[in-house]
């Protein structure tokens, strides 16, 4: 691939005919994904996968890698800039300074991570970070929880222990106690992303101190949560994915972070030349999540129209 | 809710606590019986990966938890008749084996997981055991719902504890085992197969990882990823260890492990004033002391990793 790009661009020098064939390389934008987990995880990293396969081939080249640890990412990343991709896109948190790091050596190229920037960081001209805004999801869960909530108490597993983790379960407690007076928030951080077993402890212990209403901000572990929710048919609501197949009778609603539009939309960017780094993009709450029960938004048996509408009021008042 | 002696945190913790031992001890049992003969099988990682998916892909093919149960017990098996042969017919280095078959096993488990359900599976809920609620005892307050409103296999479980203790203390092959693992040259001079022994003894501990396997998903989760063991079998080394190669102790080792596991959840109800960083922590710290010594000397099989070889 790069082999060829060069031999193209060599060629442009000599002759007009290979101009004409360079131009057409160059109408099409090349975009490398690198994925901390596995494409198959039913969340977070399958939602961008989605996204670059969604991406018109006519137009895109895509490569992406998956499972690259934390260790690894540094030389996947270099090596799809060396490789000359017009886009690269770290998804997740492990990509936080790096990106800003290795992208002034590559100034012709475009890097994306979905994260907010370390702070401090100057970030490059050619790079963009994301806000996914968690202390207002966290906020406009909490609202939902509330209301869906008899005993007024209700509780959110968290995965690793990270700030992302807390600004969700301080939002959350802040949203449920602003919407329904008294509203007793739990939350229990297991530290681990990928543990359902514990997840499914974490969840358990706080129905069995009374939380009627159960969310997590956690992968698999969260998976074990919703679990938990269904064996004692408590509310669940499901996170980073669609989870209504899990558990349809418990689940209210899921918050999917729309890694699918994210990725086509930035792109987009890319190849209509239309991308500008140098900023973290903090778009409207409702383009980074989607709230999503099935072919729908929400699960009718469990939350009611008035209610919908109230959490949705909340949503849309956060700016 | 208000302190932590209330009894609603005592019976929540306790209630988790056992539910995490289930697998834990299936792992342990198995293991004891390996590290009793002489073989330090490391490998039980990885067997329980594959024990679970088995048991996942056989039960929502089938729709049988119980045929899940026995093809996890099968790939158990069969992993560790590999494992065998590496182990005590080849002599590799058992922890060199151990270690690289876990990497395998994960690779091999996320390939095949794939190749079965597609790349992006669905989430397929297997079918699962319930609990067994058991009326009135159920009703004790505190350990009322830990104890009497748990899975069948668990109560299996600690059947297959006291089975294993009575077959290592009260039987000739128990005698055997464990003279082979103490001093294997003295056991062969009895006439005793040493190498038969050993091959038998890791076979247990395959078929303890693959039933723990299956347990973590036809009792604990229902769905299969390839990142649910997460390091439980290295804390069945650690248990075997603290429960001095002893089936019976190995009931509250593991017992032990999974209160700890379970604590700072618990814990993270109340306002303690401990930040949850530490409180996360907290098990591994327990868990170095736990093998460190601290809760009393324990010593090993003398043979435990010694390679034996007939003619030398």
């Amino acid at each position: 691939m790069t082999v060829l790009k060069k031999t193209v661009q060599t060629l442009c020098y000599s002759t007009v005919a290979a101009c004409v064939l360079s131009a057409a390389a160059a109408a099409e934008t090349s975009v490398a994904l690198v994925l901390p987990g596995s494409i198959g995880d039913g969340g977070w990293n399958q939602g961008a996968y989605v996204g670059l396969t969604m991406l018109d081939e006519s137009e895109f080249k895509v490569a992406f890698s998956e499972n690259v640890s934390q260790a690894d990412i540094p030389s996947v990343v270099q090596g799809y800039a060396d490789d000359g991709f017009d886009l690269i896109i770290g998804h997740g948190f492990q990509f936080g300074s790096l990106m800003a790091e290795l992208a002034p050596e590559y100034p012709d190229q475009a890097f994306f991570a979905t994260t907010s920037a370390p702070g401090d960081t100057e970030i490059p001209e050619n790079t963009l970070y994301l806000d996914y805004r968690y202390p207002d999801l966290g906020y406009a869960v909490g609202v939902l929880a509330a209301l869906l909530s008899d005993s007024g108490k209700i509780g959110v597993v968290g995965g690793g222990d990270n700030p992302t983790t807390q600004n969700l379960a301080t939002g959350y407690a802040d949203g449920a106690a602003k919407t329904v007076d008294g509203t007793t928030s739990y939350s229990i951080v297991t530290g681990d992303y990928n543990d359902a077993a514990k997840g499914r402890e974490a969840a358990t212990t706080m129905i069995g101190n009374g939380a009627d209403v159960i969310w997590h901000s956690a992968d698999i572990t969260g998976i074990g949560a919703v679990s938990a929710a269904a064996a004692q048919k408590v509310t669940a609501i499901g996170m980073f994915s669609d989870q209504t197949e899990q558990a349809p009778e418990v689940l209210a609603t899921s918050l999917n972070p729309n890694n699918t539009g994210i990725v086509q939309a930035v792109a987009g960017m890319v190849a209509k030349d239309s991308f500008e780094g140098g900023t973290t993009w903090v778009p409207d709450l409702g383009m980074v999540w989607l709230t999503v029960y099935g072919d729908g938004s929400y699960n009718p048996a469990i939350v009611s129209d008035a209610d919908w509408e109230t959490f949705k009021k909340a949503w849309s008042a956060i700016k | 809710m208000d302190t932590l002696l209330d009894l609603g945190f005592l019976a929540t913790w306790l209630a988790a606590a056992v539910r995490l031992t289930g697998p834990l001890l299936l792992a342990a049992l198995g293991e004891l019986f390996s590290e009793r003969s002489g073989v330090l099988n490391v490998g039980i990682e990885g067997i329980i990966l594959l024990g679970a998916l088995a048991a996942y892909v056989t039960a929502i093919q089938t729709g049988s938890p119980v045929l899940g149960i026995g093809s996890a017990a099968v790939i158990g098996l069969a992993s560790a008749a590999f494992l065998a042969w590496m182990y005590v017919i080849t002599q590799a280095s058992q922890v060199v084996v151990g270690l690289i078959f876990n990497v395998f096993a994960m690779g091999a488990a996320s390939y095949a997981f794939r190749m079965a359900l597609g790349d992006v599976p669905r989430v397929e809920l297997a079918p699962m055991f319930e609990p067994v609620s058991i009326p009135l005892l159920r009703d004790i307050p505190v350990i009322g719902s830990a104890l009497f409103e748990q899975s069948l296999l668990l109560y299996a479980t600690l059947a297959l504890a006291a089975l294993g203790g009575y077959v290592l203390y009260r039987t000739r092959f128990g005698l055997n085992l464990r003279a082979v693992g103490e001093y294997p040259r003295a056991a062969a001079a009895a006439g005793i197969d040493v190498v038969r022994m050993r091959i038998i003894c890791v076979l247990i501990s395959g078929l303890g990882a693959g039933l723990a396997g299956a347990y973590f998903v036809l009792v604990q989760i229902g769905l299969f990823r390839d990142t649910i063991v997460q390091g439980r079998g290295f804390i069945a080394l650690g248990i075997v260890i603290l429960a001095r190669w002893n089936p019976y102790l190995a009931i509250a080792a593991a017992l032990g492990f999974a209160a700890m596991d379970a604590l700072p959840l618990s814990l993270q109800l109340f306002d303690t004033g401990i930040p949850s960083q530490a409180l996360v922590a907290l098990p591994y710290l327990l868990t170095i002391l736990a093998v460190s010594g601290v809760f009393g000397r324990s010593r090993n099989p003398a043979a435990l990793m010694q390679p034996y070889s007939a003619n030398r």
